[in-house]
């Protein structure tokens, strides 16, 4: 994490994509000029017990900047895994600015398998909007 | 709990406190003298498995810090994300309660334990209102 302190207004994105928005990468939430977006919590609820991909990510539209990847192992159906749990989750650009001026996409893990089985993902972002970052 | 309800608008501060950041107390929230700041969640991640000291601890600014929330070093594990709400390794102290009206927030270490080794950051995210 940068060594700069963000500080704004909590903000909620709620959704649900089909496995095929998954699997395509699905912008959700779209690309603001002089700002980024800070992950700072969430949760996913699949539809289907998820299989095949390693995991299902929230990344930056453009660089592919992983915040947080949540193991297809953990989403089985109808099971709240929130972004904070100890464990299946893998914390990257969390908490801190991704891209300057990209929007936030949700995808399988980029250049890996598809997701199967599974037929939709819940999703809830919380996040916050703030300047880009130096 | 005061038997109050509070309705505001939720924020969040983010950043980096360096290990003599936390050791020294970091600013975070800057005291407004008209409003009190209420600690709603949050999380905290050590670069580096922090020892020595007890907690790392969200404390209020008043002469003698009032703790919002503590977590245990042994819960910060290199790059582990620690929430407030998790079940264990946390102390909740003025935790979804107002603090004095005109004092901000700081991270801090326990003032009575040695100083946080091993680490050499903290990432912290503080959810908060202001009532």
């Amino acid at each position: 994490m940068a060594n700069t302190t963000c500080d704004g207004r909590v903000r909620c994105k709620i959704g649900r994509l089909t496995v095929a928005q998954v699997n395509a990468s699905t912008l959700v939430l779209p690309a603001r000029k002089g700002e980024a977006y800070v992950i700072i919590g969430g949760w996913f609820v699949a539809t289907g017990s998820a299989g095949t991909a390693t995991s299902v990510d929230v990344i930056d539209q453009t660089t592919h900047t992983v915040a947080v990847a949540v193991a297809c192992s953990a989403l089985t159906n109808g099971t709240h895994i929130p972004f904070l749990k100890s464990s299946d989750i893998t914390w990257t650009t969390f908490g801190t600015a991704l891209g300057s001026n990209e929007g936030v996409k949700i995808s399988k893990t980029v250049g890996g398998g598809d997701v199967t089985t599974t037929t939709a993902l819940d999703y809830c972002l919380e996040y916050l909007v703030v300047p880009n970052q130096a | 709990m005061a038997n109050t309800t509070r309705l505001s608008r939720e924020r969040c501060v983010c950043g980096t406190a360096t290990t003599a950041e936390v050791i020294a107390g970091k600013l975070i929230v800057p005291p407004d003298s008209a409003k009190a700041v209420i600690v709603t969640g949050g999380w905290m991640r050590a670069t580096g498995s922090a020892d020595t000291a007890t907690s790392v601890d969200i404390k209020d600014t008043t002469d003698t810090p009032v703790v919002a929330v503590a977590i245990a070093v042994a819960a910060l594990i290199d790059g582990a994300v620690v929430d407030f709400d998790a079940a264990a390794n946390v102390t909740w102290t003025t935790y979804g309660v107002a603090h004095t009206k005109g004092k901000g927030l700081q991270i801090l270490q326990t003032t009575a334990a040695g100083g946080l080794g091993t680490t050499t950051a903290v990432d912290y995210v503080v959810r908060y209102i202001l009532v």
